[in-house]
């Protein structure tokens, strides 16, 4: 394509590249280096830290490999082992080592790619510590593994390049508090080693340069390279549903659209709704479409066998979670249907850029709404990427367990000095504010279980000399090794099909089903046999009903800033060509009560089938709202309202009881977060959860492995009793304070509901109404169909219901 | 608060805390104790709270305060291993020594006890009173038993939350005892084993904070 630059280069590297066989590879095949690929060449050879911050599809590997490559005849004379690159997604492993080994053959550029990856066998595993290759391919666990060798120093002692992919996939998250842990221990072996951090679009460059990079020489290389997107909302000819998550009105819509393209994926958020998706395809397929699914619970050799498929072309759709949302090369998929809200601008620019990943075409996507709210959260997607807004991702601290399992991991490699090591710890962005106490805490934890009262002295993991601390006992080495890592999975088992495994399912979601019940995995109606050693054995089912199976994790959370677009949205909301139903339903809403207020909040309430409704348009996301709706039952009991229930939404909650509440505009107030929220912490079943993942991070209990049953050493009793124990005897220890301070952020969004509640308390606009309002039908109906199985005869009733909710709401008589 | 129930034509009482309470014969029963569980797992490097046997001896010195108690069958696997009562703190010790000194101890043994006991502890492999049996783990037969070993627990569903809570299993000529100590696990109240035991009738009594939950 001749894009030949404009950047300036001195003599001696411009003759490098133009001297090296990868630019004569390039120009064979009417390629070129663009502009931002030289600049990170010119960046990495003068030793800076370097940020690439661009869509995918636009040259990012080659960017971060053009050093490496180009250097690597100079490079290798000092040590064999030259490139460390990490990326948080396996199936991104592969497709690196793929495109990078091309090049390399055809150039014949003489350098050895290997990956690493838990699939690795151990036979090669060994091999590779004895003889590493040139560029190693791995993820953050294996790297964590890697490091905690007793050689990790001698290892990496000579490497020159850190590439860490995806970031803005782990940054803020458990995985990076790892990874960002083991990159501050590896730059005191390899102290010259550049790093190169790879990130789709982000709001502020800067600082995810310094997540990962506490170098003072850095910089973001920003390409400017702004990917034509052609985004649109499906236009169906049936209505927007009132509530519900399947989409089922548009599905024949959706069938004739990829028909019309060579090669679609449909993207879902939850793999209840990749299985009801893929179904109601097939169920229409008159044209044999080539459908297949994707989900990160089939077995693994499925997964695989449909990648390559899709490889190859040979699939006209593909129905995914995000299992396949991330950085995969396939260059033929021409159109992105993303089903659902897209709850978060970065993960659905993510989504899109799958389609035509290629730099120079546009990706096309269709958004398909599943209800009323959901098509204004896809328009406001839509708006914010035509404006090139995006959001911010939340801050997360580091966390304790973590470190407690990275403390483990350094003492199985070598023996440290405490000092030293809370030093390279405070490095870290995430830990850059640990306090000295806590370290030490974590420190004690990880020696004997840092317990006040009574000490392990004898069954210490640490040997302690002074202040230097090593492994006591190989054993330990092995069990870190088994349960390295920040996943916690739900508890999982295997699904059999007679002697075929079709993958994992959770264990909740089964020990609710009897003999006989059907339920929707891997494509297929199955009917519940028993379980046994193996795992759930099933058998084909011919029944047309099946209970849809529910996963743990479905609830992607939608981000504030797309919230605020919404809410920005519905307020000017005839600036925007919107379908008759919806512009009626936003009009008659604003006629008979009123439009949420961008700055403040809308309550309404009304009198519905004798009981009092209190409906609450926060727009605070699923978790927040769902914990707002604890604490308003509270309220309402202490003030002997007969509370009765309530259902949260990502929009909005509500609650009703048998008496009213009258003064609505103290509902929210800042009492509500202190004598409520203590009381009902204490009572909730929300920290015992968080403990659980926080006892198996920090190394409490063991790991539970995927599919295998429990053998007898290990700690096979609920975490729930240690939490109750622990609690009572010793409530500063060490792991409550992590469970707490994580349940507070993450689940609950304490600090989110303060702020709102703070925000929101002197701008609350109270509509006491005579009848529901049609912005409370969608959510007043969540509640029937969170009951409602998918029985007919029972959503002939919920119909019923919606009916009379629109009737009244819209004024029909 | 306690559950009062006929069984082999005697009165018993299902305490909330996981024994059961023989008025006429001044008799307390409990179930697995596994005392030291925890300090068993620090061995193999897991440190759980060293506080599981306080715990558990704490909340029998309570029901043994408010009830009027001459003698104590504990159901066997009162230790967690065999060499659990060795690592027992020297106050515990002391308390286990004095429980077996002031009350009548029957100490069966179980699947995961040692031969080392407190001295005046009886030691018995099985034991009867009128025409009730007292096991580890139940036997085939159809006297009038009352065992531990299995662990019960139960799950229900409260305001849309499931918790999983110890529970009794009563049948016409068994009875199950949830594991009395605090860091124990267990099996589904539903599960098969439960289901052959008592030939498929029985009783499931939950055990809550402060009362017993009869589950229909």
């Amino acid at each position: 394509m001749g894009n030949y630059t404009h950047f300036k280069l001195n003599s001696t590297l411009n003759d490098k590249i133009q001297s090296h066989p990868l630019t004569d590879w390039l120009k064979k095949k009417k390629n070129y280096y663009y502009d931002y690929q030289i600049q990170s060449y010119k960046s990495v050879c003068a030793k800076k830290d370097i940020l690439i911050n661009a869509p995918t599809g636009t040259g990012k590997t080659l960017a971060a490999f053009i050093t490496p490559i180009i250097n690597f005849k100079d490079d290798v004379k000092t040590g064999f082992f030259t490139t460390l690159y990490i990326s948080p997604i396996k199936s991104l492993i592969y497709d690196i080592k793929r495109n990078l080994e091309t090049p390399i053959q055809e150039a014949k550029l003489n350098i050895k790619i290997e990956s690493r990856t838990g699939d690795t066998s151990s036979y090669h595993k060994k091999k590779q510590l004895k003889h590493p290759p040139n560029f190693l391919i791995t993820t953050p666990e294996s790297f964590a593994l890697l490091m905690s060798y007793k050689n990790s120093n001698q290892y990496f002692l000579g490497i020159k390049y850190i590439i860490i992919d995806e970031l803005h996939n782990i940054m803020h998250t458990k995985r990076g508090d790892l990874l960002a842990l083991n990159l501050a221990r590896l730059s005191t072996f390899s102290k010259k080693a550049v790093k190169i951090g790879l990130s789709a679009t982000v709001s502020n460059a800067q600082k995810t340069l310094d997540y990962f990079s506490n170098s003072k020489n850095k910089i973001c290389i920003n390409p400017n390279i702004n990917k034509d997107i052609s985004i649109s909302i499906i236009n169906s000819a049936k209505s927007i549903p009132w509530s519900g998550h399947m989409a089922s009105y548009a599905i024949e819509d959706i069938y004739s659209i990829i028909k019309n393209h060579a090669s679609t994926i449909i993207f879902v958020n939850t793999r209840a709704q990749s299985e009801f998706i893929f179904q109601s395809l097939w169920k229409i397929n008159k044209f044999n479409l080539n459908i297949a699914i994707h989900h990160g619970s089939l077995d693994k050799e499925l997964r695989l066998k449909i990648e390559k498929k899709m490889f190859k072309g040979e699939i006209n759709c593909i129905v995914a979670t995000s299992s396949l949302e991330l950085g995969l090369d396939w260059g033929n998929v021409d159109l992105v249907i993303q089903v659902g809200a897209p709850k978060g601008i970065i993960r659905i620019i993510q989504r899109i850029g799958r389609s035509n990943h290629n730099i120079n075409k546009a990706s096309k996507a269709i958004l398909v709404p599943t209800n009323r709210f959901e098509y204004l959260e896809c328009l406001a997607a839509k708006e914010a990427i035509k404006k090139n807004k995006i959001e911010e991702i939340p801050e997360k601290i580091g966390s304790l367990d973590v470190l407690a399992q990275h403390i483990n991991g350094v003492a199985c490699s070598q023996p440290f000095d405490a000092s030293d090591l809370f030093k390279q710890v405070k490095k870290t962005w995430p830990y850059r504010n640990l306090t000295r106490v806590s370290f030490n805490s974590v420190l004690s934890f990880v020696h004997n279980g840092g317990y006040v009262l009574k000490n392990y002295k004898l069954f210490s993991r640490l040997k302690k000399n002074k202040n230097i601390f090593s492994i006591s006992n190989n054993n330990f080495i092995k069990r870190y090794r088994m349960n390295l890592g920040t996943i916690v999975e739900a508890e999982i088992i295997p699904v059999f099909l007679k002697n075929k495994k079709l993958g994992y399912i959770e264990e909740y979601f089964i020990n609710q089903l009897q003999k006989d019940d059907t339920f929707l995995f891997a494509g297929l109606i199955l009917n519940f046999q028993k379980i046994s050693q193996k795992g759930v054995e099933v058998i084909k089912s011919n029944g047309k009903h099946p209970k849809i199976p529910s996963y743990a994790g479905g609830n992607l959370p939608l981000s504030s800033f797309l919230a605020k677009s919404v809410i920005s949205l519905i307020k000017n909301y005839n600036k925007f060509n919107l379908p008759d139903q919806i512009l009626d339903w936003l009009s008659i809403q604003k006629r008979e009560s009123s439009l949420p207020p961008v700055d403040g909040l809308l309550i309404e309430t009304f009198k519905r089938n004798r009981n009092n409704y209190i409906v609450s348009y926060t727009f605070q996301g699923r978790n927040a709202n769902q914990t707002l709706g604890v604490l308003i039952m509270q309220k309402l009991e202490e003030y002997n309202c007969q509370p009765l229930a309530f259902v949260a939404s990502d929009y909005a909650l509500a609650v009703w009881s048998v008496k009213k509440f009258k003064n609505i505009k103290k509902l929210f107030n800042s009492d509500l977060l202190k004598n409520n929220f203590n009381n009902w912490l204490k009572n909730t079943s929300i920290l015992k959860k968080h403990f659980k993942s926080v006892a198996v991070i920090s190394g409490l209990i063991d790991k539970k492995l995927p599919g295998k049953l429990k053998t007898h050493k290990q700690v096979n009793f609920s975490s729930n009793l240690i939490y109750d124990v622990l609690e009572k005897y010793e409530r500063n220890h060490i792991l409550i304070k992590a469970t707490r301070d994580e349940a507070l952020n993450d689940m609950i969004k304490f600090d989110k509901l303060k702020a709102f509640i703070k925000k929101i308390q002197h701008k609350i606009r109270h509509n006491e109404l005579r009848k529901i309002s049609p912005f409370a039908i969608p959510i007043v109906m969540e509640f029937y169909s969170e009951k409602i199985s998918h029985d007919k005869i029972i959503r002939y009733e919920t119909d019923n219901i919606e009916q009379e909710l629109i009737k009244e709401a819209y004024n029909v008589e | 608060m306690s559950n009062k129930i006929l069984f082999a034509n005697k009165e018993l009482f299902l305490q909330f805390d996981g024994s059961i309470y023989w008025p006429e014969k001044k008799s307390l029963i409990l179930g697995d104790l596994h005392l030291e569980k925890s300090s068993y797992f620090a061995k193999l490097g897991n440190f759980l709270p060293p506080y599981d046997s306080i715990e558990t001896i704490s909340r029998l010195e309570l029901t043994l305060r408010a009830l009027e108690v001459k003698k104590i069958i504990l159901l066997g696997d009162i230790f967690h291993d065999k060499e659990g009562i060795n690592r027992l703190s020297k106050k515990l010790r002391l308390y286990l020594n004095n429980l077996c000194r002031s009350f009548e101890v029957i100490w069966l043994v179980g699947n995961h006890d040692g031969h080392i006991r407190p001295k005046q502890a009886r030691y018995l492999s099985e034991y009867q009173i009128d025409n009730i049996s007292f096991n580890h783990r139940s036997l085939k037969n159809n006297d009038y038993e009352l065992s531990g070993h299995y662990h019960p627990k139960a799950t229900i569903k409260l305001f849309k939350i499931k918790i999983s809570k110890p529970c009794f299993l009563v049948g016409e000529s068994k009875i199950i005892l949830p594991a009395y100590g605090a860091f124990t696990g267990g099996i589904d109240a539903k599960d098969k084993i439960f289901k052959n035991i008592f030939n498929n009738k029985y009783k499931t009594y939950v055990l809550l904070n402060e009362k017993i939950l009869k589950v229909i």
